[in-house]
């Protein structure tokens, strides 16, 4: 078994809404594998199929080399998970929140406990009530680190959390990676999965569209390229493989091309002789936009239906 | 268009005189907006409840002779305690009865309306934090004060009216008394809702606010009670005499009324004072800071679920405890009593047997029975809030099993169920036997609770397979308590067929002390109450766990 998290055509329905219809995805041991989609995608449905908390319709799930429904309750000694919106109990303190969410898990460590309080910054001496969105979620994340376990469930784990807690969570990320941890992270923040993730799937409509690493994912899009050369570079125009191409005068092109065939561009600019190169891969953003932006609307009406 | 503008600019420079009231016309209609069901069932409820009680009493006490007995019973220290002083008891027309016997039933209902909406409307809004977003928005200090006070008023006054309606068209009751008895029942039910609306402004959490305001509303009843038996001048002190002395239907005087008026508006400007004292959503009280870490007894399984409801486990105790220790104390001579009247050995004594005591004490036990099963049910279903408001999901993805999360409730709904159940008999046997002079009528009575205990049970049992089968439907078990209820109450007035009866679980078991106890009911209940518990397990294991409802 080398995967973690390996997911075949699973599928979901509520009703007559159908929130997954296919997902693949395969996490190894050790990896962290950030999960991209637009609300309602089926990212936190998928997370709570793999915590056995709802039940598959159709498809292979295998978590840690058991089933999760099956044997969830094994299962959850091995793994923590925050979920994106925690509610936690009014008239428990923040700390007592923790030590129950963690001890119940097992693999408790109060030391460590103690220490990700101090880190994050957290009072939990206070009352549940009394939290605010960014300290609720604060506590889920410290029960979640402060039990040793292989495998971290994040569902947009850091969300109202301020940019200095943005950062200390990435550097606990970082150490649980460090300690041979898998994770598998949806979120929102693609500046955060563009640091900390190893492979990236990203999902649309219930289903994975894509997955890779960013490297590969680059790989299939365009990277933006901004030329002067000496002679005029008008015959760039010709090649299927150039977009959105804008010439201005003075030798200065810009344009995008398909990643597979730069080295073909770069030839071409090359012969035209290359005075001024610039070339930028494709940002995450743009990535998600891609497979996003042209179908926004179909998205959103889905929404709806996965809550 | 000018002038709009003018006074746009005009806004804009001069500091205006603050409008505490600015948007509560939009604010209620969207309360009505909101309740647009929930606002005409209790409407009709009520409505129907109230004439159908009315229905019944025009059967049983269909001619003068009957009311002539009936007075004599409603002369007893016992009645009194329930029903207040008598009032026309030496002609007992029918509209003395209806008044008499009826007007409490239809203030408590109509009250606990009014609670229940009012906190609903301000509470239970901040603390979801929804307060926050229409405070946000062009609202003044008191609008949604004053906008759920006029909605409440307004429902109560058409219940009122629809009440003294459907009673002015019965025979030997006229326009005037229909009129006096609707305003009575409206009255009283103001005080509560001013009640409920102070409450709110005292705890941070709606249930806390609904426990106060449902306390008082209990207080103030026993507290006229023990004024009543006691012939002293403390029922004075509660509303419900003052809806009484209203004297319906006999010798109408509204000026008791304007005592519940004078409350209820002084109540009314103590809330919006202490409203002006607080920030929005936080309680009178700070919250204090408490212990950051957790103790042992807290990860047991059911540690979580005790130390959630253990509050409420207590103020349910500590009320069944008063309640049967004031039903104990009431016992008196009604043996002597009984003896002189045919109809109250009639009504006391069922058919099970027994001495008058007996069967006295065993419909009493039967009533805490009845108020322990709300407790049982107010219990379990909070599994199903637990689930819709998130807080299931985090703990079952630790270790914890489906089976002991759902465990930790049902062992603390029903050992706390049995737990205020026996405290409610203990009041009752304790002061019960002080009363009669006779120990060991604390010893049966707290049998007597214990045989309930299993009846009690098979409404969280049936909590439970709602849960495992149809969650959202969860909130159907409040029925079982319901027809329980009905049952009790109304049986014999509605004629109801043995096999109806049989449907409530409270009928099938033995009215100790009166009745000689028999196994076969309570082993039957409790293999009912096993079989559902495991059926509603095993569905929930097999279901997905809900984030939302």
């Amino acid at each position: 078994m080398t995967n973690a998290i390996s997911v075949a055509g699973l599928a979901k329905a509520f009703g007559r809404t159908r929130a997954l219809a296919g997902v693949d995805l395969d996490v190894p041991y050790g990896e962290v594998h950030g999960f991209l989609g637009p609300n309602g995608a089926g990212k936190s449905t998928t997370l709570r199929i793999l915590l056995g908390l709802l039940r598959a319709d159709h498809g292979l799930v295998r978590l840690l080399g058991a089933d999760p429904w099956r044997d969830a309750v094994e299962l959850h000694r091995r793994l923590a998970y925050v979920p994106g919106d925690v509610e936690l109990w009014p008239n428990l303190t923040g700390g007592e929140a923790i030590d129950l969410l963690a001890r119940l898990r097992g693999g408790f460590d109060r030391r460590r406990r103690d220490e990700l309080c101090e880190r994050f910054a957290l009072d939990p001496s206070k009352k549940g009530r009394t939290y605010s969105k960014g300290n609720r979620q604060k506590v889920a994340i410290v029960a979640a680190l402060a039990s040793d376990v292989e495998l971290l469930l994040l569902d947009e784990p850091t969300a109202g959390l301020d940019p200095l807690m943005e950062a200390v969570f990435q550097d606990c990320l970082r150490e649980a990676k460090a300690a041979g941890r898998t994770i598998l992270l949806s979120s929102h923040i693609l500046a955060q999965v563009e640091a900390l993730a190893d492979r990236v799937s990203i999902i649309r409509l219930g289903s994975v569209v894509e997955s890779g690493t960013l490297a590969e994912l680059r790989h299939l899009t365009r990277t933006s390229v901004d030329a002067v050369t000496v002679r005029p570079a008008d015959s760039v125009a010709d090649l299927d493989c150039v977009h959105d191409l804008q010439l201005s005068g003075n030798g200065r092109v810009r344009f995008d091309v398909d990643t597979e065939h730069l080295d073909t561009i770069i030839g071409h600019l090359h012969e035209l002789g290359i005075r001024g190169l610039h070339s930028q891969p494709p940002t995450l953003e743009q990535l998600f936009l891609r497979h996003y932006g042209d179908d926004l609307v179909g998205a959103t009406s889905q929404e709806e239906g996965s809550r | 268009m000018s002038s709009q503008a003018a006074a746009a600019t005009h806004r804009s420079s001069v500091p205006h005189r603050p409008r505490p009231l600015t948007g509560t016309g939009t604010l209620i209609r969207f309360i009505l907006r909101r309740d647009r069901v929930r606002i005409p069932v209790w409407m009709g409820a009520i409505t129907i409840a109230m004439l159908g009680t009315v229905l019944s009493y025009a059967d049983t006490f269909a001619t003068q002779e009957d009311r002539d007995q009936r007075a004599e019973l409603a002369a007893s220290p016992v009645f009194q305690a329930f029903n207040g002083p008598g009032y026309g008891l030496d002609h007992y027309t029918f509209g003395a009865l209806v008044a008499y016997e009826g007007l409490y039933l239809a203030v408590i209902l109509v009250s606990l309306m009014s609670i229940f909406l009012t906190v609903r409307h301000t509470r239970a809004e901040e603390e979801a934090g929804r307060a926050e977003l229409v405070r946000a928005a062009v609202v003044g200090r008191h609008a949604s004060t004053a906008a759920v006070l006029i909605v409440v008023a307004a429902v109560n006054i058409v219940v009122g009216l629809l009440t003294a309606a459907g009673l002015s068209t019965m025979d030997d009751l006229d326009g005037t008394g229909s009129l006096t008895f609707g305003a009575s029942m409206i009255a009283a039910s103001l005080v509560f809702t001013a009640v409920a609306l102070v409450a709110a402004q005292l705890t941070e959490y709606a249930r806390g606010a609904v426990g106060m305001s449902v306390a008082t509303l209990g207080a103030t009843y026993v507290l006229r009670a023990a004024g009543d038996v006691s012939e002293t001048d403390l029922s004075w002190l509660s509303p419900f005499a003052w809806s009484l002395e209203t004297r319906t239907f006999v010798d109408e005087r509204w000026w008791p009324l304007l005592l519940s008026l004078a409350l209820a508006v002084g109540l009314t400007v103590g809330a919006m004072a202490l409203s002006t004292r607080r920030d929005v959503g936080a309680g009178l009280v700070p919250p204090r800071p408490g212990k950051p870490n957790a103790s042992d007894r807290l990860i047991r399984p059911y540690g979580l679920a005790l130390r959630l409801q253990a509050g409420s486990l207590v103020a349910w105790a500590t009320g069944l405890l008063l309640l049967g220790a004031s039903f104990g104390s009431l016992l008196g001579d009604i043996e002597a009593f009984a003896a002189e009247n045919e109809q109250a050995r009639e009504i006391i004594a069922t058919a099970e047997g027994g001495t008058v005591l007996e069967s006295f004490l065993g419909t009493l036990t039967l009533m805490l029975a009845l108020i322990a099963t709300a407790c049982a049910i107010q219990s379990i279903v909070r599994l199903r809030h637990e689930e819709v408001a998130g807080r299931a999901e985090p703990l079952l993805a630790t270790s914890l099993p489906r089976t002991r999360w759902v465990g930790g409730y049902l062992g603390v709904s029903l050992i706390g169920s049995a737990f205020v159940m026996l405290a409610g008999s203990a009041g009752l046997g304790v002061t019960g036997a002080i009363n009669q002079a006779d120990v060991s009528l604390l010893f049966t009575q707290l049998a007597a609770g214990l045989v309930y205990v299993p009846a009690i049970w098979v409404a969280v049992g049936i909590a439970l397979v709602l849960y495992g089968w149809a969650p959202r439907a969860v909130p159907a078990v409040w029925l079982v308590l319901a027809y329980g209820v009905v049952v009790f109450l109304l049986a014999d007035a509605m004629g109801l067929p043995e096999g109806a009866r049989n449907l409530s679980p409270f009928h099938h078991m033995p009215e100790l002390p009166g009745a000689d106890f028999t196994a076969t009911p309570v082993l039957a209940s409790l293999a009912l109450v096993a079989a559902s518990v495991a059926v509603g397990i095993a569905r929930f294991r097999s279901r997905d766990v809900h984030t939302s409802a």
